[in-house]
């Protein structure tokens, strides 16, 4: 019994805290900018899919790992830039940009999916990386591979350096200003154009870090991305779109969800309840669980 | 639809009467290459899959260009009649003029179900709440393998028989076409009809609509009805038009390559989503190697859709139309044809 | 014909909340056929909100209405309508791009029949005529003044052929000549229809309303002539200590 509970544990929180990543990072978007942002589950595949690359064919070493996720970040962050220039800037002041957002990153979504399948899918259609540190502890008679307890590390330090952020630093005031009321912040003086871009580069780069710390941990393959594009955007609906930590805490709560039903069952089920869990939300009350 | 009221200038009479000529000879013209097309295997193929697009756009285009809603579950919806179809004609053993209204009939219902809970959503969160349906659906096809056969797909043993006619190769497609041609019909008459003044009156302002005493959740749920079914004749064509059945052929991409057609080609239009058809669906068969990329060349229309051509081809071309016919149109026509006897 | 005691809307403890704000707060009122009834207050006091749920946008949380005697069918707009009570928005809501015509022509062809017509026609053009906008009938609504759009506003209405008219602050925005033709126009259309009015502009009020009902934070503080209410001393207080009363002049 111990032994099924403590894989639970550390499979929900590694797999949960990472929902948590990507969850933020999409509610930051939407809540925002008012993006809501279908592509961020194949950003989080960028993540995991540029980080196995540079493993796979630099044959970057364990030690340079760190360096490996930087570079990663910044080639993202290089591409998120041009995306916005290119693609969303000019909506944003629009009344209906929600739906065309939708639409251009399901269309974006499409795009990165296929090139994927075309560019990497040739070389591996499963992507795993080779364990970050080597070797097992042994938990209560269960064992727990050091490498996930490191991802557990640094999915908590970036989860809790990322609340602290928003509620600290002055561009996370900012972003939040702009969640509560857009109108008043551009009155108090704050350059809504540029927070909206700088919202568009965190919210996707908070993807990107969650998908290298995913495939860190688990093997990822093409259909990852869309598995969890839907799992984020059921957090959000769920959570409420107006709420970081209420969409942590559901984050959190699925990734358990997940665990649970792996274990069990078909994960495919997990996928079940997430939809229906959207739906219900959506219908009875579509301004989500925490939002005030 | 009209600026004003009925035409009564002999000028715009016979504008009205060339343009029904040029329509009819059009569309004569059109038919005649079909067939011609159809006696050769392959393009026979290709010109069903391309009628076949042509008739879902033409039901998405009911839901998404005159009732203002994106039903991302379109694709679902086909998949359901299909399936549906296929499980009682060779399961069941059903013959097929049972078991086709039957699956039509159950493609509508769920169709209406599925999307009634949405119905008092807007915007992004109808279209969320149809895409969370259609991930469901799919889902739903990939699990019930004892219905579905699961992820692998299965082909289609039996094949439909119409007066003791097999309908393959280009019978399929002679069917296609007649199909087409009954539904552009229907919905030109319906469009015209004071169900189009209301699902336009809807689309641009339900709430007004609402206030003026119309009953939009009663037209909203025909739209759905009618678009489901269309979805569901569509499915059930491409069924037997591709011979092979499978969770992934009536996915999310669908529903988005569908909508992506009306978008092009012009919604609210009747001949927009039947251009989009035209251009769009032969793409993938014509260029073999084009076809590895068909996500990323499809995803870039999307963008580009989205972005440069909000009302589609033919949309636009109409718009065009409407702002110099209006500077003809003069005022007192509208008082004077108001003379009542 | 003013007040011949035939009620003909009765509202009881009509209560609405959005989270934590109590809209209204068990607000009951009677309407009588052929009165004009103004209703003011400070913004966010629950006008909108009362209207929005007689018409059957929002669904209250407690009480019930009734008109000429049958229960209003809460929460769905297009069989209120039916009944006869019809009502405009607070903002301009219109088909900005078709004609004037057309506007006019969604109703009319949604209740011609129940009206026992023979063609949707005769209706909206009854109805231009009585807004004066038949000229301009062939115009996109877009290209109309304020003040022609809040009369299309009006036409559309008149097409459901209501018995009850609630106009959502019609004087909003018009300048002082245009308020004028308003007026003229509104006395004309009273001895036709009953009116609820909500305003700001006290002119109107003052010189339609037999009645005036003044909301404070979801709550009737006071009901009375508009003489008596101009000079009520918590009216004063909460609502018309900032208002500008202009009476008379342009």
């Amino acid at each position: 019994m111990v032994p099924i509970a403590v894989a639970v544990i550390s499979n929900g929180l590694t797999i949960g805290l990472i929902y948590s990543l990507a969850a933020a990072g999409v509610t930051i978007l939407y809540g925002s900018i008012w993006m809501p942002n279908a592509s961020n589950g194949q950003f989080f595949a960028l993540g995991g899919i540029f980080f196995w690359l540079g493993i796979r064919l630099l044959g970057v070493g364990r030690s340079a790992y760190p360096a490996l996720a930087l570079g990663t970040l910044l080639l993202a962050a290089g591409v998120a830039l041009l995306l916005e220039a290119a693609l969303f800037r000019r909506f944003y002041d629009r009344a209906d940009r929600n739906y065309i957002y939708f639409i251009l990153t399901l269309g974006l979504a499409q795009v990165m999916s296929g090139f994927f399948s075309v560019t990497v899918g040739p070389i591996s259609d499963a992507y795993a990386v080779p364990q970050v540190v080597p070797g097992i502890l042994m938990v209560a008679g269960s064992p727990v591979p050091y490498a996930r307890i490191v991802v557990l590390a640094f999915a908590c330090l970036a989860v809790v350096s990322l609340v602290v952020w928003l509620r600290m630093h002055r561009i996370g005031l900012a972003l939040r200003a702009l969640f509560q009321d857009r109108d008043g912040a551009a009155l108090r003086g704050v350059d809504v154009h540029k927070v909206f871009r700088l919202a568009y580069l965190l919210g996707t780069l908070i993807c990107v870090m969650a998908g290298i710390l995913y495939v860190v941990a688990f093997p990822m393959d093409l259909t990852t991305g869309w598995s969890v594009a839907v799992t984020t955007f059921a957090i959000m609906i769920v959570g409420g779109p107006g709420s970081v930590l209420g969409s942590m805490v559901i984050a959190l709560i699925f990734g358990f969800l997940q665990a649970v039903v792996s274990l069990l069952a078909n994960p495919v089920l997990a996928q079940f309840a997430y939809l229906i869990a959207m739906l219900v939300v959506l219908v009875c009350r579509p301004e989500g669980l925490f939002t005030r | 639809m009209s600026p004003g009221g009925p035409i009564h200038t002999l000028k715009g009479r016979l504008a009205q009467l060339a343009r029904s000529v040029g329509a009819i000879f059009v569309a004569v013209v059109t038919v005649g290459v079909m067939l011609i097309l159809s006696w050769n295997p392959y393009t026979a193929f290709v010109l069903s899959v391309t009628l076949v697009f042509a008739i879902w756009a033409s039901g998405m285009n009911l839901l998404a260009g005159y009732t203002g809603q994106l039903p991302l579950m379109f694709g679902g919806i086909a998949g359901l009649a299909a399936y549906l179809l296929l499980y009682l004609t060779e399961t069941c053993r059903w013959p097929y003029w049972l078991a086709l209204p039957m699956a039509l009939t159950g493609a509508g219902m769920a169709g209406v179900l599925l999307g009634l809970p949405s119905l008092r959503l807007r915007g992004f969160y109808f279209t969320l709440s149809s895409l969370v349906v259609q991930l469901a659906l799919t889902l739903f096809f990939v699990v019930a393998i004892p219905f579905t056969g699961g992820d692998i797909g299965r082909t289609v043993q039996v094949q439909p028989r119409l007066f003791g006619v097999s309908l393959q190769g280009r019978y399929l497609t002679y069917t296609a076409l007649a199909i087409l041609l009954s539904l552009t019909v229907f919905l030109s008459r319906l469009v015209r009809s004071h169900w189009g003044t209301f699902f336009r009156a809807i689309r641009d302002d339900d709430v007004l609509a609402g206030a003026l005493g119309i009953n939009v959740t009663l037209y909203k749920v025909v739209a759905f009805a009618i678009g489901s079914t269309v979805a569901g004749i569509g499915g059930v064509l491409y069924m037997y038009t591709v011979g092979f059945i499978s969770p992934r052929s009536y996915d999310v991409l669908l529903s988005l390559t569908i909508w992506l057609m009306v978008g092009f080609g012009g919604r609210a239009t009747i001949l927009g989503p039947i251009v989009g058809a035209i251009l769009l669906s032969p793409l993938p068969y014509l260029l073999q190697s084009v076809y590895l990329l068909r996500d990323i060349i499809y995803g870039t229309l999307v963008i580009l859709t989205m972005l440069f051509l909000p009302e589609g081809i033919v949309g636009r071309l109409q718009r065009r139309e409407r702002a110099e016919s209006r500077t003809i149109q003069p005022d007192l026509s509208v008082a004077t044809s108001m003379r009542k006897a | 014909m003013k007040g011949d005691g035939v009620p003909l809307l009765r509202v009881q403890g009509l209560t609405k909340r959005f989270g934590g704000v109590c809209a209204l707060r068990g607000l009951t009122l009677f309407l009588r056929e052929g009165e004009t009834v103004g209703m003011i207050g400070p913004n966010g006091s629950g006008k909108s909100t009362f209207v929005n749920v007689l018409s059957g946008e929002l669904r209250p949380d407690a009480g019930a209405a009734e008109f000429r005697g049958k229960a209003l069918p809460l929460g769905q707009p297009h069989q209120i309508v039916r009944m006869g009570i019809a009502r405009t928005f607070q903002h301009i809501r219109l088909y900005e791009a078709e004609t004037v015509w057309e506007n006019v022509r969604v109703p009319a062809l949604a209740h011609y029949r129940r009206l026992g017509l023979r063609s949707p026609d005769e209706v909206v053009e009854a109805a231009l005529a009585d807004v004066g906008l038949l000229q301009k009938a062939a115009l996109r609504a877009g290209q109309l003044t304020l003040y022609e759009k809040r009369l299309l506003e009006i036409a559309m209405r008149l097409a459901t052929r209501p018995q009850l008219l609630m106009l959502d602050e019609p004087a909003a925005g018009l300048n002082a000549e245009e308020i004028r033709q308003l007026l003229a126009f509104l006395k004309a259309l009273r001895r036709r229809l009953t009116l609820f009015i909500i305003e700001h502009t006290m002119r109107v009020v003052v010189e339609l309303a037999d009645r005036v009902v003044v909301l404070s934070s979801g709550e009737k503080i006071a009901e009375d002539t508009p003489q008596a209410i101009l000079v009520n001393e918590e009216v004063i207080r909460v609502y018309l200590g900032g208002v500008n009363v202009n009476r008379e002049g342009s």
